[in-house]
């Protein structure tokens, strides 16, 4: 191949060669660690929750005036709930999952104050508490319902049992053979015993180091606040939550019923900025892939256009149309090469700088060699454009204009 | 001359359309790229009250026990919020000139009239000098009175939003609302107000709106009061089962603000909180050393660490992104006068000067920068009104995604910098072609 003769005509005219090797540089440097950004807050958003997340929904129902009586308003508000066809379950919810507000409490093995607390986030719901979440529980058992603790809003009393997930039980119990079941925790500095391990399950604050801390104890409150969340039948959820949301104000008329929202669109919420960064990431991806493309594309036409005569000459003297493009071809593969060694460092000074100030994980190495052949293949697509252009140009060209 | 100058800048960008719209277009996406994120960034890293943010302090004092587990990222940094009795201690003092404490509360507004549904609406709960400290700026009545804020009475100050819905954007002071089953005197309606971060609660949400409704503090006792924000009880040991034990308790849910004439006068009221911790330290409050903090609302913003690192790397890789986009202009510039060699020996034959040439070719550049910033600032609108919908934004957040006449003078400074940067080589290059041999290929 005429590798030799490229370079003296690269070096010929070496600053657009400098531009697109930059350019392609960059756009190395950009496009992996964007890449990788994206994917990790795509691993992120789709976290298994534990919860069965499409079919689950919330309403908020706030009683006007101060003679309300809580406990009677739920449980018919339940009962008319519950006979709506298609709802799986239905339980009053103090918080809803995933949806950035809850109650974060700390539990403890001993109430010696030098003992380690956890962070738990903690949910009050009903003895349908489970089927409601859609959640696994491994071991133990459910609420029953005359465990359930009805409390006044300001009381801080708490109930006997508690259910929790594996992952606080082996927050609590390091040990492997050892779980919480059965076992009397404290819980805000006063016992309880665990009554079931869930298997898994996310609470309230996607960003918190807890997440997955989650327990769940059998009390309504007394409040004019009341918040029930329901699960329907696969597919129904969309349906029934109109039919819910008539269904209470029919109950009552005269009070506000709010935030009528699926689990999903709570998690969407609480996960905008996420989403956010992966979607301007693409965006910013895909039009850097297309200026690159057409930087490209520029240079190899304004050389191909530079040379006409020179092309014009290879092919009188007996080049084929296919010497042509391969020369075209290689020469842009050797910028593009250029380009993404220096990439490479450039990929790894900017990850390097991205851990060092903001707390970004290290790059993984399999984005590198993805990201050469990606833009490999872009350069070839590119380059193949104009080098077949400057295979039309006729050896007649050579003899016509000296 | 200049005019001659940009008629023929405006002549070549015409002669070669494709070239030229594609520098446009190069130029506009980087730019639209870097003013989004800086938007975004500028925004909610923007001072709120510029004219009084060196007068007017946060007070954070440290209660948590041994064991602080609310931020293990900050352990250092004192919670943002204060219990009721440290709320309640402090008005006392007489060095602020103006102080208030403050929380939220969710009540019910029962409209009267035009037949509308009841509804769930925030009230701050303050006191009478958070207006003036704030500089809020009031459409019609004013503030309820010392007497009224000491016994409690029933008064609200309604946003603008909240008087146009009940009263039709009438004057409404003096007019009764139902609010909870109660009735309450509007003693005030305030105008537009939306300080963006809303740094006085930044525990709930930097960008949050205002509330609908202002009423005085001391209604937490006779209305029995909760906070509809954040409380964090990391702390208290005690068990909580009546509304008197949560007050009296050492969960921290009132934020508060004080305003001094200058900044020195903190000093002393830093000197005044270190002595009333001591003094609560002899009664058994305040386990660890004493912790606290008096900052102005910069500092406190900058503390809090509110903006985004993600925020951050965006503006980073946006500016990088410009960076490709410049490159690829400058190819292109380059590629557009190299197709251009005869005229320019042309005119360097005929008597034009090295500089004359250069000149000529910068001003077309920065004409096309100047086309690439203005394309940039509409595809930034594009860009920010995408991001907001990504975002899901309230009302406040949808400050965020304005843009003011800085960030366009921004964006049409940066891309006419950037096209002279762009510009400045190809420019020199090909102005120092000799004319001759130019010539001769002819």
């Amino acid at each position: 191949m005429e590798i030799r003769p490229i370079l003296s005509a690269m070096f010929r005219n070496k600053l657009g060669a400098i531009l697109i090797a930059t350019q392609i540089a960059v756009t190395l440097a950009i496009i992996c660690n964007g890449a990788f950004i994206v994917y990790k807050r795509y691993q992120t958003m789709n976290r298994p929750t534990g919860m069965d997340i499409e079919n689950i929904f919330a309403i908020t129902s706030e009683g006007i005036g101060s003679n309300h009586n809580a406990r009677a308003v739920a449980a018919q508000d339940l009962e008319v709930i519950r006979a709506i066809p298609g709802v799986i379950a239905a339980s009053n919810a103090s918080s809803v999952p995933l949806s950035g507000s809850g109650w974060g409490e700390t539990m403890q093995t001993t109430l010696d104050d030098n003992a380690p607390t956890t962070g738990t986030g903690v949910y009050m719901m009903s003895d349908q508490a489970i089927e409601t979440l859609g959640v696994n529980l491994i071991s133990g058992r459910n609420f029953t319902p005359d465990e359930m603790l009805y409390r006044d809003e300001n009381s801080g009393q708490i109930p006997n049992v508690i259910m929790i997930t594996q992952a606080l039980s082996d927050q609590l119990f390091p040990d492997e053979n050892e779980t919480a079941l059965g076992k009397t925790v404290f819980f805000d500095s006063r016992p309880i015993e665990v009554i079931g391990i869930i298997e898994h399950m996310h609470g309230s604050w996607v960003t918190w180091d807890a997440l997955a801390q989650v327990s769940i104890i059998p009390v309504l409150t007394l409040s004019n606040q009341t918040r029930y969340m329901i699960r329907t039948e696969p597919g129904m959820r969309d349906q029934v939550m109109p039919q819910v949301e008539e269904a209470l104000a029919n109950v009552n008329s005269q009070r506000i019923l709010r935030q009528l929202r699926s689990l999903e669109e709570f998690a969407a919420r609480s996960y905008a900025g996420d989403n956010t960064i992966a979607v301007v990431m693409m965006t910013v991806i895909v039009l850097l892939v297309i200026i690159t493309a057409m930087g490209i594309i520029g240079l190899v036409s304004f050389l191909v256009n530079q040379r006409t005569k020179q092309i014009g000459t290879r092919r009188a003297l007996g080049a084929q149309k296919f010497h042509v493009i391969r020369y075209f071809l290689v020469e842009n593969w050797l910028i593009t090469t250029i380009g993404l060694s220096v990439g490479l460092v450039l990929t790894i000074l900017l990850n390097m700088y991205l851990v060092e100030h903001f707390e970004m994980p290290r790059l993984d190495r399999i984005y590198l060699p993805i990201g050469l052949v990606a833009i490999w293949c872009l350069g070839f697509i590119a380059a193949l454009g104009p080098a077949r252009k400057a295979a039309h140009v006729s050896p007649a060209i050579a003899t016509r204009t000296v | 001359m200049l005019l001659y100058n940009l008629r023929l800048a405006l002549l070549s960008i015409r002669q070669h359309p494709i070239l030229s719209s594609l520098m446009i277009a190069a130029i506009g996406v980087g730019i639209a790229a870097c003013i989004t994120m800086l938007n975004v960034y500028y925004l909610s890293a923007k001072n709120p009250i510029p004219e009084k943010s060196n007068v007017v302090f946060a007070v954070q004092m440290d209660n948590r026990n041994a064991a602080p587990d609310d931020d293990p990222n900050n352990p250092d940094l004192p919670p943002q919020q204060l219990t009721y009795t440290d709320a309640i201690n402090l008005l006392e003092s007489d060095l602020p000139l103006r102080q208030a404490a403050m929380f939220k509360s969710a009540f019910a507004i029962q409209p009267q009239q035009n037949g509308l549904a009841p509804y769930l609406a925030l009230s701050r709960m303050t006191g009478r000098d958070f207006f003036q400290m704030f500089d809020v700026p009031f459409l019609y009545g004013g503030v309820w009175s010392d007497d009224e804020a000491l016994a409690a009475s029933q008064v609200v100050i309604l946003n603008r939003e909240t008087n146009d819905k009940l009263f039709g954007g009438e004057d409404s002071t003096g007019r009764t609302v139902v609010i909870n089953d109660r009735e309450f005197r509007v003693s005030g309606v305030i105008d537009y107000w939306q300080p963006s971060p809303n740094f006085y609660d930044i525990t709930n949400g930097p960008f949050n709106d205002v509330e609908e409704m202002f009423m005085p503090f001391s209604l937490v006792w006779p209305l029995q009061l909760d906070t509809a924000g954040n409380t964090s009880c990391s702390g208290e040991t005690s068990v909580i089962d009546s509304f008197e034990s949560f007050m009296a308790s050492e969960c921290r849910w009132v934020s508060y603000w004080v305003e001094f004439s200058n900044a020195r006068e903190a000093e002393g009221y830093r000197d005044y909180i270190r002595s009333y911790m001591e003094s609560q330290k002899a009664l058994g409050r305040f386990e660890k050393p004493i912790n606290y903090s008096v900052l102005n609302v910069y500092d406190y913003l900058i503390a809090q660490e509110i903006v985004d690192d993600s925020i951050k790397i965006m503006v980073a890789l946006s500016f990088l992104f410009l960076v490709v986009c410049l490159l690829n202009t400058i190819g292109l510039m380059l590629a557009k006068l190299l197709a251009r060699t005869s005229q320019i020996a042309l005119r360097r034959a005929l008597g034009a000067s090295r500089m004359d040439l250069i000149r000529q070719y910068i001003i077309e550049i920065m004409l096309i920068g100047l086309f690439g910033g203005l394309v940039g600032i509409l595809l930034s609108v594009i860009g920010l009104d995408g991001i907001r919908s990504l975002m899901r934004a309230n009302s406040a957040d949808a400050l965020l995604f304005e843009m003011d006449w800085a960030m366009v003078a921004a964006a049409i400074g940066i891309s006419l910098l950037a096209s002279l940067l762009v510009g400045l080589y190809p420019a020199v290059r090909v102005s120092g072609l000799p004319p001759a041999a130019s010539l001769k290929t002819q």
